[in-house]
């Protein structure tokens, strides 16, 4: 018997989370909808068994349910957009070494404290400079430390 | 570090999504939006993480097969690399060779897909200097990509570099003779090829080589007498190869055919005279001599090895010898007494006199010499050069000149068409015996 591939294994987690999170707040049709949209992701990641940049299709494809399941519990949403980091992982052959479920929970982290910060704040109209501002002075460490790096191959001094 | 296409997609994604959230104030979007760059955020950092892993596992040893050459020389490089590739990451190694340096063949870069292990790899490829210094193998580039992002890593630091590759001055003209001048005239000697043996012992005869004369026989016997040697027959002809410039457009399948020809007569030459010779060129460049090679399998591993377009150091265009020149103002010479117009014979005393300007700082080149040099020591009555016939055959009239000097019989193979034209003046190309289309 073929070992169930992690990537399918998400996305039926996904399928099941979003029915358990969504249908008894929302028993109606906005509840299917989200159970549809949750099928999605699923459907993509068969279709696109031979496609070469499979992780983009997923994450495309994902949206809509993270976008429909947050609009009623945001933390809903969180949940949807960790399966459907679970299922991209899979397909990227990313599941495998220690180092690999390290960064999948560091993404984790950095996910649930955007959404606790989304939640906390009223209006997405100053969260996203303060965001924009973090990534830049991320950008610009990066940057630094990319340099560094680089003139430490060429020979200079570290 | 550059975003791959799939990284471009998802960044577009988030944008767009985070400008809806703007627009629509809607903290589902903007969770979407911001887990879309987190997310591409932890693969950059998984990335580089990665990546300075693989570059900190580089280990490089290089060695070059001769670090003090001569301009135009060629020598191999052999470059191990250990170095440990993530798993599901693509590398390409290439060496970071100066740019006053040219390959003549191998590849001087490899690529690598990620496993567990650190492997050893090894780049292997020659090179001719076109400049004389000292040059150096920088280094290596490692490019490493894996499905979000692509990097390049110029490893330059000094374990990573060298060694250093000498290279010595070479001259296009060898330095002018003190005793030639305008008046001098080469002439044809006359050489009989002889054996080793000793054939018979005669009375010398006005007109036999002074140099045969047997001191020991003569003075017993109050005589002069003068030893005959054995002759030789049946020696196998060197084979030329003339190979085109890497940087000129040649016919592909005519190159093919002629490096066919060549090992076919290669062989023939080692089973029935038990070895060959054989003489490759690029122009006025010697790059190959490959001296009675007795082994067929080593014969032909060095013709794969030599047998493509080659760089080329030095180039000639229409360079003619200092007989040719004369042979020009001899001729010149005739017409002017022989011709009837007035306007022509001015016109050819003009050219004679630009001639007799040249003539006095037409130098020897270094590949006449070195050719010279070569061609005395070859025991051979007979050469076949092969040659597409591309770009200027200056070379090809120069090497024909000497070996009819050295009484080799010429024999030229070139492809179809170039053999079709017809020769001028009643002489076949370029001073040949034969031309002939290779098969």
């Amino acid at each position: 018997m073929k070992p169930v591939l992690p990537e399918y294994g998400f996305s039926a987690l996904l399928v099941a989370g979003v029915i358990l999170l969504t249908l008894p707040s929302f028993p109606s049709v906005y509840g299917l909808v989200c159970i549809l949209l949750a099928l999605l992701p699923g459907l993509t990641l068969y279709l696109t068994r031979q496609w070469p940049d499979r992780a983009f299709y997923l994450i495309c494809a994902g949206q809509p349910a993270v976008i429909a399941c947050g609009s009623t519990v945001l933390f809903a949403g969180l949940f949807v957009e960790l399966m459907l980091a679970g299922m991209v992982a899979g397909t990227m052959g990313l599941l495998v070494t220690r180092e690999d479920y390290l960064f999948l929970l560091l993404f984790s982290g950095l996910t649930f404290l955007l959404t606790l910060l989304i939640q906390v704040s009223n209006h997405v109209f100053f969260l996203l400079p303060a965001l924009g501002a973090a990534l830049a002075l991320l950008a610009g460490v990066l940057a630094i430390r990319n340099y560094q790096f680089r003139k430490e191959c060429s020979g200079a001094p570290p | 570090m550059e975003l791959r296409r799939c990284t471009r997609g998802s960044g577009l994604l988030a944008v767009l999504l985070l400008g809806g959230a703007l627009l629509l104030d809607d903290p589902a979007v903007l969770l979407a939006g911001s887990a879309i760059l987190a997310g591409l955020v932890i693969a950059y950092l998984r990335f580089d993480y990665l990546s300075r892993d693989a570059v900190r596992s580089v280990v490089v040893s290089r060695s070059l097969e001769r670090t003090r050459i001569r301009k135009g020389a060629t020598t191999r490089v052999s470059t191990d690399i250990t170095l440990k590739i993530p798993p599901r990451m693509h590398a390409t190694v290439t060496e970071l060779i100066p740019p006053e340096v040219a390959v003549q063949d191998g590849v001087p870069s490899l690529e690598l897909t990620g496993s567990e292990a650190e492997d050893i790899h090894r780049i292997r490829y020659r090179i001719t200097p076109l400049v004389h210094g000292t040059l150096p193998v920088r280094g290596i580039s490692l490019a490493l990509r894996d499905l979000f992002f692509s990097a390049s890593f110029l490893l330059t630091a000094e374990r990573y570099s060298g060694p250093l590759l000498q290279v010595q001055p070479r001259g296009d003209f060898t330095s002018a003779q003190k005793h030639s001048t305008m008046e001098t005239r080469e002439i044809e000697k006359m050489s009989v090829l002889s054996g080793f043996g000793i054939r018979t012992l005669r009375e010398y005869f006005a007109g036999d080589n002074i140099r045969d004369i047997d001191w020991k026989l003569s003075a017993k016997y109050d005589k002069l007498y003068i030893r005959e040697y054995t002759g030789m027959v049946n020696l196998p002809p060197v084979l030329l190869i003339d190979l085109p410039w890497s940087g000129q457009p040649f016919s592909a399948p005519e190159f093919d055919r002629m490096a066919g020809a060549v090992a076919g007569m290669a062989e023939q030459s080692v089973r029935n005279f038990q070895y060959a010779t054989l003489i490759v060129v690029s122009g006025p460049n010697i790059l190959q001599v490959i001296e009675e090679e007795k082994d067929l399998q080593q014969g032909m591993a060095l013709l794969r090895e030599w047998l493509h377009p080659a760089e080329r150091v030095v180039h000639w265009y229409r360079i003619p010898d200092r007989s040719l020149l004369r042979e020009q103002i001899r001729s010149l010479d005739q017409r002017i007494q022989d011709g009837e117009d007035a306007h022509l014979r001015a016109f050819f005393s003009s050219l004679q006199k630009k001639y007799r300007q040249v003539l006095p700082s037409q130098r020897q080149t270094v590949f006449s010499t070195d050719l010279a040099r070569l061609l005395s020591r070859i025991t051979t009555d007979e050469m076949v050069i092969f040659s597409l016939g591309v770009g200027d055959l200056s070379h090809l009239r120069e090497i024909i000149r000497q070996s009819k000097m050295l009484k080799f019989g010429v024999h030229l193979r070139m492809p179809s068409a170039a053999a079709q034209v017809p020769a001028t003046s009643g002489t076949s190309h370029l001073g040949a015996d034969s031309v002939e289309a290779f098969a």
